[in-house]
């Protein structure tokens, strides 16, 4: 696939942007430093990626990096649970940022909406990073735009809500 | 909910343009007609919005140094975390022998322990070169063998730099059952070896498997820490089992704690934190009840 090692690292540096910022959003609230999180799987799956037989693979680089990151942040969160969400006592979530919007979707629902919102992936290309049907891909997206909707509702009062069209997480700051 | 109303799961996918030719003039209809459907895919989009929004930086910032670093001859090269085991480590007894080049004999070996050292099993191959040099009459000068503890040492960083990259089967025996993993292992080491855990201070067993050793074979226990680092530790019966108390020998970007008790061998390596390891060998030690009691041969 490649001619050499310095045509698969071109390769390598043009795809790292979009991958760290993947695997930022996936790590979301997981852990503490989720900045250093995110990084370490982005340099791992560099490495692996370096280290692995390229003319045995059968999908392209770009669909095995995103594969190969989730499939290391999975491992991650399995080794590692994530750490107590902060909750109020009437168990309203207590963050309201984009990250802890994020949080609130399951991994696999996580995984499927950043890979087509964020990373401009088709439902196909979803489908082939995370082992789906683009069917599969399209019900969890489609529930995970549904949770986004509704925790970020629940934060807001009921008439506020019917007074705009806007959601409220639109006025939060990062 | 009728069979012509459109759901959820097809706005979505409208959303995102993956609406089928054939489905595309229904949905659009009803995206007119329906009340609130426009609305809630209005809702979507904006959350598409604050996504990109909110993690375009990410993307826009310089690649670190930590994710992609420079190498000694100026190439960039990533270093991933987990198993970032130095290519240019060389197994020592290499450096002995730069000496030792006239004999054509010597010549023959040395280019077997390059090979031998691109495959990963340098000590075998220069534990034999060292036999042959000793065997020399032509007054090219002997290298030293290397002491039981460097040799114990190089061997767990061969066997860590030849096992512990695999990201999917860096042992033989899985951890699941450590009963069988502890009862092979003494079965073939000849040692009752009981792996110890490590999981309080952070790595996990994930297993086992056999190294070459000098007496027979060793056993190797891979443990992976949380984020994903791995250490290995080498059991090994000695021929002097003279006591020898931890040391730590390093070698670029890893080191082994390296000790002998018992009339065992124990070498664990990992990365080069002296620290980590020497906490990681005081637990080893007080926790393996390894001795070299008889264990029955392996059927042949």
């Amino acid at each position: 696939m490649f001619k050499d090692h310095s045509d698969q690292r071109t390769e390598l540096e043009r795809l790292t942007p979009g991958l760290r910022r993947y695997a930022r959003a996936l790590v979301a609230r997981d852990v503490d430093d989720s900045r250093l999180e995110a990084d370490a799987l982005t340099s791992e799956t560099l490495a692996r990626a370096m280290r692995a037989d390229h003319g045995a693979r059968i999908q392209s680089q770009r669909i095995w990096l995103y594969a190969t990151l989730t499939t290391l942040n999975r491992a991650r969160a399995r080794r590692r649970p994530p750490r107590e969400k902060s909750a109020s006592p009437d168990g309203k979530p207590a963050g309201r940022g984009v990250s802890d919007a994020l949080d609130a979707l399951p991994l696999d629902h996580r995984e499927a909406l950043l890979l087509v919102v964020l990373e401009g992936f088709t439902y196909g290309e979803a489908g082939d990073a995370l082992g789906l049907s683009r069917a599969a891909v399209g019900a969890r997206i489609a529930r995970a735009r549904s949770i986004l909707d509704k925790r970020l509702d629940a934060a807001q009062p009921a008439d506020a809500r019917k007074k705009q069209n806007l959601p409220p997480y639109l006025r939060l700051v990062e | 909910m009728s069979a012509s109303d459109i759901g959820d799961i097809e706005l979505s996918a409208w959303l995102d343009g993956e609406t089928p030719p054939s489905r595309k003039d229904a949905v659009e209809r009803w995206l007119r007609a329906a009340p609130g459907a426009a609305a809630r895919v209005d809702v979507w989009r904006r959350q598409n919005d604050i996504l990109r929004g909110r993690f375009a930086r990410v993307a826009a910032e310089a690649i670190p140094e930590a994710i992609w670093p420079t190498d000694e001859g100026g190439r960039r090269e990533p270093r991933g975390k987990l198993n970032a085991i130095d290519d240019r480590d060389a197994p020592i007894q290499v450096e002995r022998f730069d000496r030792a080049r006239r004999s054509r004999r010597l010549r023959a070996a040395l280019a077997l322990l390059a090979a031998f050292v691109a495959g990963g099993t340098g000590v075998v191959a220069s534990a034999a070169l060292v036999g042959l040099a000793t065997s020399q009459p032509t007054g090219v000068r002997a290298a030293a063998e290397p002491s039981q503890v460097e040799a114990l040492a190089a061997r767990a960083v061969d066997a860590s730099r030849t096992f512990l990259r695999d990201p999917a089967r860096p042992v033989e025996i899985s951890a699941a059952n450590p009963t069988e993993m502890a009862r092979y292992l003494s079965r073939r080491i000849g040692l009752e070896v009981a792996p110890p855990s490590l999981v309080e201070l952070g790595p996990r067993m994930l297993g086992a498997r056999l190294t070459p050793g000098d007496l027979g074979p060793a056993g190797l226990i891979v443990y992976e820490d949380v984020d994903g680092e791995r250490f290995g530790l080498v059991i090994s019966r000695v021929s002097q089992p003279a006591a020898s108390p931890t040391q730590i020998i390093k070698r670029r970007t890893r080191a082994v704690a390296v000790w002998i008790s018992r009339g065992v061998g124990f070498a664990l390596a990992g990365p080069n934190d002296p620290g980590r390891l020497t906490r990681l060998s005081a637990a080893i030690e007080a926790k393996a009840p390894a001795g070299a009691v008889d264990a029955p041969p392996a059927a042949k």
